[in-house]
């Protein structure tokens, strides 16, 4: 069906490419916010990579890597968003207090506020690798070969990321050890 | 909180909370952008060998049946689509597209020659050189246009061939419309096409580009397309194929072996981590630093003169397969000014970069290297900018020939 939706866009059917967009806008934008940590920043990355993929949609040659390909363009859509908006930069955001859809109970108040702490001093690059990984799910070496890098920068940003964010999290227990004992 | 929680588990829960869905006005705002915005063609960046073996018959083919079917001439009356096609064709459309354009292009032909309004029919004005006059300043006296028919033209598309004359010069640009858009569009690469998208008496027009804040400026012009200079991180200029068993494209297909140019600023060889600033005190020195690697394959430099500054000219060969380090990044990212980088396999399928402590080490393409070394004017944020052009060892001597004119357009500008 999708491949069928490529075929057709790829030969100037916005129809098809509009149905197609439709197919995959929401992983998209689920993607784009969990890099950006901000919709309207994840809005504006997912429009251009719509719009960037139905121009170039023709250097693409197997329809059955759309989202793939797609998650490509995406990627390097939010770099440009994070890049030129001076209002990532600024970091504020309310740190829901209950949990979204789906959300592990485990995770407390306090380990979100952590984790998006430690997210926010991570680069772009470094939180798509994470994002790919963890939200997806992807092996590293499919991390890489979506966002377009060599599998051992991936293993590296990965690295680094994932030791920042653990570490954003021992340190919260050891600051409710240390406030536990001093209580 | 308890320290006995998987760190991992956690990290994956906090990416499970968040958006998840993409408000219908986003939708609607990119339905309305993709009527407004025509496909590219496709055109290949990186070089591969999986050209159709029958792409060059088709293209022969497609080379003999350019032809015209709509003309105007503001001064002679003529009327569109008044001359019929040279060659009945089952791909020429000979009046449907024609007719559909010919209100924008007669509007926009009119327009140029008025010298002003004729943005209103492009979709990105400020793309089109030569807009109202030629290079010389001439104010147009009058124009036409036709269609240019082939197989194939850039799916769907419509290719017009508009010509522009100020007495004895002649202006000729290719524009491309969709039937889904009622405006002209413009590329600098004429779509990855073999048609020199702007000549001026035959003459592909040269385009000024400007790199590293201006203070590197260089023309180049058709068959070299280069890249805006916030694109990438080098500045680089792409060469389309031609050559033996590279025939022309009129249809912007499949791109293969595109051969290339690069501008380094402040080059390094070796190293751990992007310092910055040079790597060399001058370009001598970086000379002496390449010809004492032997694996390299350097030639001995030669005294050049670049934008009137001293520079050394020499090539490096490294052979296919030689294991070649670069500085890197602490990210795995090459470094901007590695001077190998442009060797190094990056694309092939199954090669492989491993990094370690700001080095990134991997295999050599067996491309030839013809590098600038120059010393630049005190004044600039740099102190030695690379040329350095980038060929197989079989298109080394025609790709050279073809940079010439674009390394003799280098100039040097203090800010």
């Amino acid at each position: 069906m999708q491949a069928t939706l490529v075929d057709r866009a790829k030969q100037g059917d916005a129809e098809a490419f509009d149905s197609l967009a439709r197919m995959v806008g929401d992983r998209c934008m689920a993607i784009a916010f969990r890099i950006l940590r901000d919709g309207d920043l994840a809005e504006d990355a997912v429009q251009t990579a719509l719009i960037t993929a139905w121009r170039e949609l023709r250097s693409l040659r197997n329809p059955d890597l759309f989202e793939p390909w797609l998650h490509r363009i995406l990627t390097h859509a939010c770099y440009a968003e994070a890049r030129h908006r001076t209002r990532w930069a600024a970091g504020i955001r309310v740190i829901p207090a209950e949990p979204v859809h789906g959300v592990d109970n485990t995770l407390t108040v306090d380990d979100r506020d952590q984790l998006e702490r430690a997210l926010r001093r991570l680069t772009v690059e470094q939180r798509a690798v994470l994002v790919f990984h963890y939200y997806l799910g992807l092996p590293i070496s499919e991390v890489a070969e979506r966002i377009g890098i060599p599998v051992g920068t991936a293993k590296s940003r990965l690295h680094h990321a994932t030791r920042a964010m653990r570490a954003s999290l021992e340190a919260d227990a050891r600051s409710s050890t240390t406030q536990e004992r001093m209580a | 909180m308890t320290a006995s929680r998987d760190p991992d588990q956690l990290i994956q829960s906090f990416f499970e909370e968040g958006l998840d869905e993409l408000p219908d006005p986003v939708y609607d705002a990119v339905r309305d952008r993709i009527d407004q915005t025509p496909q590219r063609a496709e055109v290949g960046l990186w070089r591969t060998s999986n050209m159709n073996r029958y792409l060059p018959i088709g293209l022969a083919a497609a080379a003999a049946i350019v032809a015209i079917v709509g003309l105007r001439t503001l001064t002679g009356g003529l009327t569109p689509g008044g001359i019929p096609s040279a060659e009945p064709s089952a791909s020429a459309t000979t009046s449907g597209p024609s007719s559909a354009f010919d209100d924008v292009l007669n509007g926009f032909i009119d327009a140029r020659v008025a010298g002003e309004g004729a943005e209103q029919f492009v979709s990105v004005p400020q793309e089109v050189p030569l807009l109202y006059a030629t290079t010389s300043g001439a104010p147009y006296d009058r124009a036409e246009f036709e269609q240019v028919l082939g197989i194939e033209w850039p799916y769907g598309f419509s290719a017009f061939n508009v010509r522009l004359f100020a007495g004895d010069t002649e202006v000729e640009q290719l524009f491309f419309a969709s039937p889904d858009n009622a405006l002209l569009e413009y590329q600098q690469d004429g779509f990855g096409t073999d048609i020199a998208p702007t000549t001026e008496n035959g003459q592909p027009l040269a385009v000024s580009y400007g790199y590293y804040l201006d203070e590197v400026t260089l023309r180049a012009a058709h068959p070299w397309i280069f890249s805006a200079p916030t694109t990438y991180p080098n500045p680089f200029g792409r060469l389309i194929p031609e050559g033996p068993g590279v025939l022309p494209t009129t249809d912007g297909g499949q791109r293969n072996g595109w051969d290339r140019l690069f501008l380094i600023a402040d080059p390094a060889l070796g190293g751990a981590g992007c310092q910055q600033g040079p790597g060399s005190v001058d370009a001598v020195a970086l000379a002496e630093a390449i010809r004492s690697q032997p694996d390299l394959g350097a030639t001995a430099p030669v005294a050049v003169s670049v934008g009137g500054a001293a520079a050394l000219m020499m090539d490096v060969r490294i052979a296919a397969g030689t294991t070649i380090s670069v500085p890197a990044d602490d990210l795995g990212n090459l470094c901007r000014a590695a001077i190998l980088s442009p060797v190094l396999e990056q694309e092939a399928v199954g090669s492989s970069i491993s990094y370690a402590n700001g080095v990134a080490t991997g295999v050599a393409t067996g491309d030839w290297m013809r590098l600038y070394l120059i010393d630049v004017p005190d004044g600039l944020s740099m102190r030695i900018l690379s040329v350095a052009i980038v060929a197989p060892e079989a298109s080394f001597q025609r790709v050279l020939e073809a940079a010439a004119p674009v390394v003799d357009s280098i100039e040097f500008h203090a800010p």
